[in-house]
């Protein structure tokens, strides 16, 4: 690991102290729904000849979600909005 | 099921810079490198043989009211100068710069030595590989300019230079000053569609 990096982490971030961020993200309807779809319908990387079966890094008795998914007929999940719009607050601050 | 998904809609989305669907985001950071961290991260940059290691020393201190002293121990200068930061400004492509003006520490002589230290471009090249640009078009879109007065630090080449570009409309700076012994840098992202990439005053 970069050893910048590495002394951040290992510092819990105490060489940023007073660093914020703040702000807002409205996200529209439209945009929730697209990256649901991406994320209902993404498919697993193509696996080569030979090369064993990658496990799960969560463990073996992990279900592969992907895998599940997958192997549905249909699965249809649609996120509504009332305003057609979800605003994401952020607050992050190191004091 | 990865967070790369996300990551790769996004980026696609920003490099397109098609913010629809996030118009009018708006984060505010705020940034302060303490001196000891600071230090620390020109200390790793100056021991990478394939960064700073033409420099023995570069260590900030006394960062307070907009100015720092900055020891450096390099083969062509070994002196302590204070130094001033000053508003971020534009040049004539509308490129947000910002100037560093030396005030102490660097004689009438050296400041001329300088400024034809910049134009050859020797060994302060080394800046950019600390900050990991290419070397195609150097002098094109060069990030920083060193006259015997000041160095001045082309904020939107440098972002350039990172393959950043996508994020110099969304930029809008704030501010990089020196307070409570730490440089504090301020600058906002907002999403706003078909807005100019002038920072607001402050």
């Amino acid at each position: 690991m970069n050893p910048i990096i590495r002394r951040i982490t290992k510092n819990r971030l105490n060489d940023l102290k007073g660093l914020s961020i703040e702000g807002e993200i409205p996200v529209s309807e439209e945009m929730l729904n697209e990256v649901l779809q991406l994320f209902l319908h993404q498919k697993k990387k193509p696996q080569k000849t030979g090369e064993p079966e990658a496990s799960s890094s969560s463990g073996e008795d992990s279900p592969d979600i992907g895998q599940i998914l997958g192997s549905l007929d249909e699965n249809i999940v649609k996120i509504e909005l009332k305003e057609k719009q979800a605003v994401l607050k952020v607050t992050v601050r190191k004091y | 099921m990865s967070a790369d998904i996300l990551k790769d809609y996004f980026l696609e989305k920003l490099e397109k810079s098609d913010l629809s669907g996030f118009e009018g985001a708006s984060l505010s950071f705020h940034i302060p490198l303490q001196e000891d961290f600071l230090n620390f991260v020109l200390e790793t940059m100056i021991t990478d043989p394939e960064r700073m290691d033409d420099f023995k020393e570069i260590h900030f201190s006394e960062m307070n009211n907009d100015e720092f002293r900055v020891k450096i121990d390099h083969s062509m200068i070994d002196r302590e100068i204070r130094c001033k930061i000053h508003d971020i400004e534009y040049n004539s492509h509308a490129d947000r710069i910002v100037r560093i003006e030396f005030l102490e520490g660097i004689k009438f002589y050296e400041k001329a030595l300088l400024t034809i230290f910049g134009k050859a471009k020797s060994s302060w090249s080394i800046f950019k590989h600390a900050l990991k640009s290419d070397d195609d078009n150097e002098e094109g879109d060069a990030f920083w300019k060193l006259s015997g007065s000041s160095v001045k630090i082309n904020l939107d080449a440098l972002l350039r230079k990172q393959e950043l570009d996508f994020l110099i409309p969304l930029m809008k700076w704030k501010g990089i000053i020196t307070k409570n012994n730490s440089i504090i840098i301020d600058f906002e992202l907002k999403a706003e569609q078909n807005e100019s990439n002038y920072p607001t005053n402050n």
